[in-house]
């Protein structure tokens, strides 16, 4: 089956544990094989570029010459990782001359960049090596009843010209992994607006509002719950989401899935093992 | 009553020059008015270059490009304006560079150059294949830098003056829709081209329909060589959009049916890169002569090759136009070969002025595209026109500071302001019969028949006779929109009437110009006629409303008149 | 050639006379290629002259034809109508004004506001007396390596369309906005410039660091400038120039130092270096649910493997120009 040079990012190795376990849970169960590759370092989401954009090159550079060497694909769950890596991928293979200029710093330390290897998020490999239909093939559990918003956020979508997997304006690929789990998408209007999480630590309050504005809508479209293919989302979402609340003066529970987590619980994993007992908005089901 | 020591009206390259001109004399006041926001303007759509004799790849001259510059002119061009144009080049394009222009550049850091048609050597500096547009933002910049004054969407009506001296404007402010006399000491106007008179097939912005040349004729003044219009061989085949000649410069082939690199038979040497007005008979002829493509929708075009020239010089040097033709004709040139049809592309003629922009009536100036200096004669070298704009615009403007320091305002009668109202009024009562768009559509048809690439007596008088009967049908064209906020529909029905005003003074000389000569090619005159049309034509509108054509002699410093052979 | 009928759903709006904005719809015949230009034009011309929008070079370079189509700002001279129809699945396209910006009638909305912003924070060349010659028979030099650092964002047209769909635009009012930014960055690196990476000063005045990096001002340039990419290339430049002292710029900081001792995010550390103590305080609550939630790893974390290469790497690249 699919083999994968698997990166998790450091979220997922940290604060989202819920995250790497229910990834790494429903992988096994679908047979997919993620390889987790230890040289693999933090992406520096985007913050690298902002010291030097050399600096953010090579370093993903050299992630991406680790997954190379062994002949895999990348995956990620992580948006902003997928978008870091995606970036850094773009750039080298649209441009000689940066390529060269990186090449000479990865030389240093033995490596090379070749751009033989892409890099995907985890929720594009399910449609890609799937389908809807063979998804919902491997269902044990449909989720019906369960109204599901689908947010996208930002960086799994945008800049479209980089990442190119589906219309950044009109993505479908969370409605199309919902409804193969038998459950309902909702539309929202926010679905694609961002939570913050990048501003969160110079724009708290803004950071905060954008959250809170997008949970507000999901209350609104009916969902029951909330899905995101980014741990970053999710940390805003989720662990931030009393404070969000506050700040757009509401107070409600808004469950917030990792996409595994969701995708688990149809493939009939047990909780647990999705790690759905370190949500911090309780997910009853 | 507003009013300001110098108005100038427009704000393409012409227009941003001749204002940092006047900012840097401190004291003035001084506005720039435009019906678009300024970096909108025409002159960012230019893409191919601006022409200097910098040498930086070749050795080069001023006196070379002058030479060029007049021979490409077919020796219209008033020698003593080009000399001082070609003098000047070298200077302003530095001048810009150090403002900030972000010209392409050579490996030592220096202003790349590249070649362009009618010129012997590498000449024209660009910036990719957005030269014009930051050019336009460049110069913008170093205006809001100097705090220059701005009327933006403001819409000029007329050009008012007592016979002698100019004594200011009538404008609309497109916003409120309400109409303002502005008094002004010295008024540079700087209102770009008319190619829009060919609206259904033209290169040009949708605005570029002479509403300052318009506004002059009507006014009293005169306009010099109108019936010279350049046709760009390399417009897109659907919409006329252009391709740069830089597309030629940098190597592109011109491809016909029979997969011949046809330009051989018309111009064995320079091939793709001649002159304009002759590539665009080329391949006008290639497709009369059975040897073009046609399209399911009865287009008809040759191709413009530019794959031999590989996918990194194409993105780095035309990454615009591959844009253009990816968006505009589905196309992608790095793939497939671009199908273009000449296009109307660019005025010649314009308001008649002299080499520091002034016109007959003292204050009143002209630069820029509007402007017939003249320095391109009956056909227009690429990358000449962004010289002329920035070189004329700055001299205007240095003339102006000097005049009005010596004047004082003159009085503005209400009753000017009172005209325009009045004419403006009357738009809203007309009876409708007339459809704008539809008589729009017409008068570009019968402009192409009588006064397109090729010409000839019959159908020039015919297209004439069609001319004027538009203008009198043009009385029942109706404004529907009765709001004055932004009234577009007021907008587009008085910018038409301008383009059927000029469309007049563009066919009357034509027919009188018997002979062949440059972009004016009449095929029952082949030959140009040194003996008897060597000589400007001018046209004016007398009192009884009718045209009156005169003509004017030719400077010549130099160089005597020979054969064009390229 | 294929066709279809096509209903515009058009927002109408004459602050002088109406109350509210309204939706007006229109239908029309569309050929394969036209469009969405075209087709307010054609609207304008055979069903109601009344419609107000701007356009003028019809080539998406003048930037004013942007309008919001199904929700997304676009050049309508550029966009065609069967690729939104063919995105969307659906027949109907709906045109708005732009956002983050007043409707002065219809399609066309009031520029003021961000125009004077860029205007505010200087967006012209200030020479610098050692490279720019002092007389004109001279040119500057400008090696294609250091071009290539602010081309781009010299593709920018003014559309606003990135100011349009920017996110901290429509939340904070002191912020900058995305063309803008980009544009002071585009002076910062011109090596022609006098004021250099002091620029990014006016970018921190104006809340540079509050951008959210939706990447919405990326994805909708109609140029592909990436006015984010800017945005962040020009706070690296005001930490060159010293200002470390708040939170984005510590962030940073601290991003780069586990990076050097670990190879991954310290998260628990992150609060403590980002905001210092009262940041850890301020995310106190939220930060004991997570420990509670098992969800916090040990402040000391092991590095990951050849860590080596990753030092190696960061630090030439430090170091190269
Ligand atoms: C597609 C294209 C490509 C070109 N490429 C090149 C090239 O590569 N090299 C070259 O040398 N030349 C080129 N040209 C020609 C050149 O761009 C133009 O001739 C030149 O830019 C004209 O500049 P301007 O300042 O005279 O007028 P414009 O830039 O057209 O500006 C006219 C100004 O007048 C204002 N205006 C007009 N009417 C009114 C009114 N009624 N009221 C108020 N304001 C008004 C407008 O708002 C505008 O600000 C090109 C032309 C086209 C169409
Ligand atoms: S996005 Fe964050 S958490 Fe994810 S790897 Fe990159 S830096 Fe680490
Ligand atoms: S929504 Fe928030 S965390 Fe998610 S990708 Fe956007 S900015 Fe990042
Ligand atoms: S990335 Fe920043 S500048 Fe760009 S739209 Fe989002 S918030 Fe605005
Ligand atoms: S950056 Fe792009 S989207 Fe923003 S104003 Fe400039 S051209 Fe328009
Ligand atoms: S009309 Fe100029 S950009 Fe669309």
């Amino acid at each position: 089956m699919a083999k994968f040079a698997f990166y998790p990012g450091c979220a997922a190795k940290g604060a989202s544990k819920e995250l790497y376990e229910s990834t790494v849970a429903v992988a096994e169960k679908l047979g997919i094989e993620l390889v987790e590759l230890p040289q693999f370092s933090c992406c520096g989401a985007g913050v690298l570029e902002e010291i030097k954009e050399a600096v953010d090159l090579a370093v993903n550079a050299r992630n991406i010459a680790y997954a190379e060497r062994e002949g895999l694909d990348i995956v990620t769950v992580c948006s902003t990782c997928l978008l870091v890596l995606k970036r850094t991928k773009y750039l080298l293979d649209n441009d000689e001359d940066l390529r060269k200029e990186v090449n000479e710093i990865l030389s240093e330390a033995g490596l090379e960049y070749r751009g033989t290897v892409d890099v995907k998020h985890f929720h594009w490999v399910l449609l890609e090596e799937f389908g809807e239909e063979g998804l919902k093939e491997k269902v044990v559990k449909p989720l019906t009843g369960f109204k599901v918003y689908p947010y996208y956020g930002c960086h799994t979508v945008r800049p479209e010209s980089i990442l190119g997997f589906e219309s950044s304006e009109n993505p479908q690929s969370l409605e199309k992994i919902i409804k193969a789990l038998g459950a309902e998408p909702v539309s929202g209007e926010r679905r694609l607006e961002c939570c913050g999480f990048h501003a969160f630590w110079p724009a708290p309050r803004m950071s905060m509002k954008l959250t809170g504005l997008n949970l507000l809508d999901a209350k609104k479209s009916g969902a029951n719950c909330l899905t995101t293919p980014c741990p970053l989302c999710h940390m805003n979402l989720d662990a931030n989401q009393s404070r969000a609340l506050k700040e757009v003066g509401e107070s409600f529970k808004m469950p917030v899935l990792h996409l595994p987590q969701l995708v688990g619980l149809a493939l009939g994993i047990e909780p647990k093992k999705l790690g759905l007992h370190r949500n911090i908005v309780p997910v009853n089901c | 009553m507003v009013q300001f020591d110098i108005l100038i009206v427009g704000a393409g390259g012409a227009g941003l020059y001749a204002a940092l001109e006047t900012s840097r004399r401190k004291g003035l006041s001084v506005a720039v008015l435009s019906k678009v926001y300024p970096t909108r303007s025409h002159t960012g759509a230019a893409q191919g270059g601006v022409n200097a004799a910098l040498g930086n790849v070749a050795p080069d001259s001023p006196e070379k490009h002058a030479y060029d510059t007049v021979k490409g002119s077919d020796f219209l061009a008033d020698q003593d304006a080009v000399e001082m144009m070609c003098e000047m080049a070298p200077k302003i394009i530095r001048e810009m560079e150090h403002m900030g222009l972000p010209f392409s550049r050579l490996e030592d850091g220096r202003i790349a150059q590249r070649p362009f048609g009618g010129a012997s050597f590498p000449r024209t500096c660009y910036a990719a294949d957005k030269t014009g547009h930051v050019m336009l933002q460049t110069l913008y910049e170093q205006c809001l830098k100097n705090g220059v004054k701005f009327l933006n969407e403001w819409f000029l009506l007329s050009v008012v003056h007592n016979g002698e001296r100019v004594s200011g404007v009538v404008a609309m402010d497109l916003r409120s829709g309400r109409i303002h006399g502005i008094r002004a000491k010295a008024v540079i106007l700087a209102t770009g081209g008319h190619a829009r008179v060919y609206w259904n097939r033209t290169s040009n912005a949708l605005g570029n329909t002479g509403d300052g040349t318009a506004a002059v004729l009507r006014a009293g003044l005169p306009l010099k060589d109108m019936e010279f219009i350049q046709f760009h061989p390399t417009g897109l085949r659907r919409t006329g959009i252009l391709v740069t000649e830089g597309a030629r410069g940098e190597g592109g082939y011109l491809i016909n049916s029979k997969g011949e690199r046809f330009m051989k038979r018309y111009a064995p040497e320079k091939m793709e890169l001649a002159p304009r007005d002759m590539v665009s008979r080329a391949i006008e002829t290639e497709i009369l002569e059975g040897r073009g493509f046609r399209d399911e929708e009865g287009n008809e075009f040759v191709y413009l090759d530019l794959r031999h020239l590989g996918r990194k010089k194409i993105l780095e040097r035309l990454p615009q136009i591959r844009e253009l033709a990816i968006d505009f004709e589905g196309v992608d040139p790095i793939e497939e070969p671009i199908p273009v049809r000449p296009t109307a592309h660019y005025s010649m003629g314009g308001i008649d002025a002299d080499k520091l922009g002034r016109t007959p009536v003292k204050g009143l100036y002209a630069a820029g595209e509007c402007a017939c200096i003249s320095v391109h004669g009956a056909n227009r070298l690429g990358g000449n026109s962004l010289l002329d704009i920035v070189v004329f615009g700055k001299l205007a403007g240095e003339d102006a500071v000097n005049f009005v320091s010596e004047v004082d305002f003159l009085p503005f009668a209400e009753s000017e302001v009172k005209r325009e109202e009045e004419r403006v009024n009357s738009l809203f009562e007309a009876d409708g019969k007339e459809k704008l768009a539809d008589l729009r559509s017409e008068l570009s048809d019968v402009m192409s028949y009588g006064a397109g690439i090729f010409r000839e007596e019959k159908k020039m008088k015919e297209a004439l006779e069609k001319v004027r009967e538009i203008k009198e049908r043009a009385k029942h064209v109706k404004v529907y929109d009765g709001e004055r906020t932004f009234n577009t529909n007021l907008q587009q029905t008085l910018e038409f009437l301008n383009l059927v005003d000029i469309a007049e003074t563009i066919v009357l000389p034509a027919i009188e110009r018997k002979e062949s000569r440059g972009a004016h090619y009449r095929t029952d005159y082949p030959k140009r006629d040194d003996e008897n049309f060597l000589k400007h034509s001018i046209v004016e509108r007398g009192d009884d409303g009718e045209l009156r054509l005169s003509w004017k002699p030719v400077v010549i410093t130099k160089y005597q008149p020979e054969e064009r052979k390229y | 050639m294929e066709k279809r009928e096509v209903l515009f759903r058009i927002r109408r709006f004459n602050p002088k006379r109406d109350e509210k904005p309204y939706y007006q719809e229109y239908r029309l015949t569309v050929p394969k290629g036209m469009t969405v230009l075209e087709a307010l034009q054609q609207i304008k011309d055979t069903q109601d002259p009344t419609l107000a929008f701007r356009a003028f070079c019809r080539s998406a370079i003048c930037g004013s034809c942007a309008v919001k189509v199904n929700g997304f700002p676009k050049l309508a001279c550029k966009t065609q109508v069967f690729n939104e129809l063919d995105k969307f699945g659906t027949d109907t396209l709906t045109l708005e004004p732009l956002d983050n910006m007043d409707v002065i009638r219809d399609l066309i909305v009031d520029w003021d506001r961000p125009f004077k912003r860029m205007e505010e924070m200087k967006p012209w060349l200030v020479p610098d007396p050692e490279v720019v010659p002092k007389t004109l028979d001279e040119e500057s030099r400008v090696y294609p390596r250091e071009l290539k650092k602010f081309d781009q964002f010299t593709d920018c047209i003014l559309c606003t369309s990135c100011y349009s769909s920017c996110t901290a635009t429509q939340l904070d009012d002191g912020y900058g906005g995305p063309f803008q930014l980009a544009r002071v960055y585009r002076f910062a690196v011109d090596p022609r410039d006098a004021l250099k990476a002091e620029r990014s000063k006016i970018g921190y005045a104006f809340d540079m660091w509050n951008c959210v990096r939706c990447n919405k001002c990326a994805d909708v340039c109609p140029k592909h400038v990436s006015p984010v990419d800017g945005i962040m290339k020009l706070r690296g430049l005001s930490i060159e120039v010293g200002l470390k002292d708040n939170p984005g710029a510590r962030h940073v900081m601290a991003f780069y130092k586990s990076l050097l001792e670990s190879g991954m995010l310290n998260e628990v550390l992150l609060p403590l270096r980002t905001k210092g103590v009262k940041g850890v305080l301020e995310n106190l609550p939220v930060g004991i649910k997570m420990i509670l939630k098992g969800k916090a790893h040990s402040p000391v974390m092991k590095p990951i493997a050849e860590h080596e290469t990753l030092v190696k790497v960061m630090k030439v690249a430090m170091e190269v120009e």
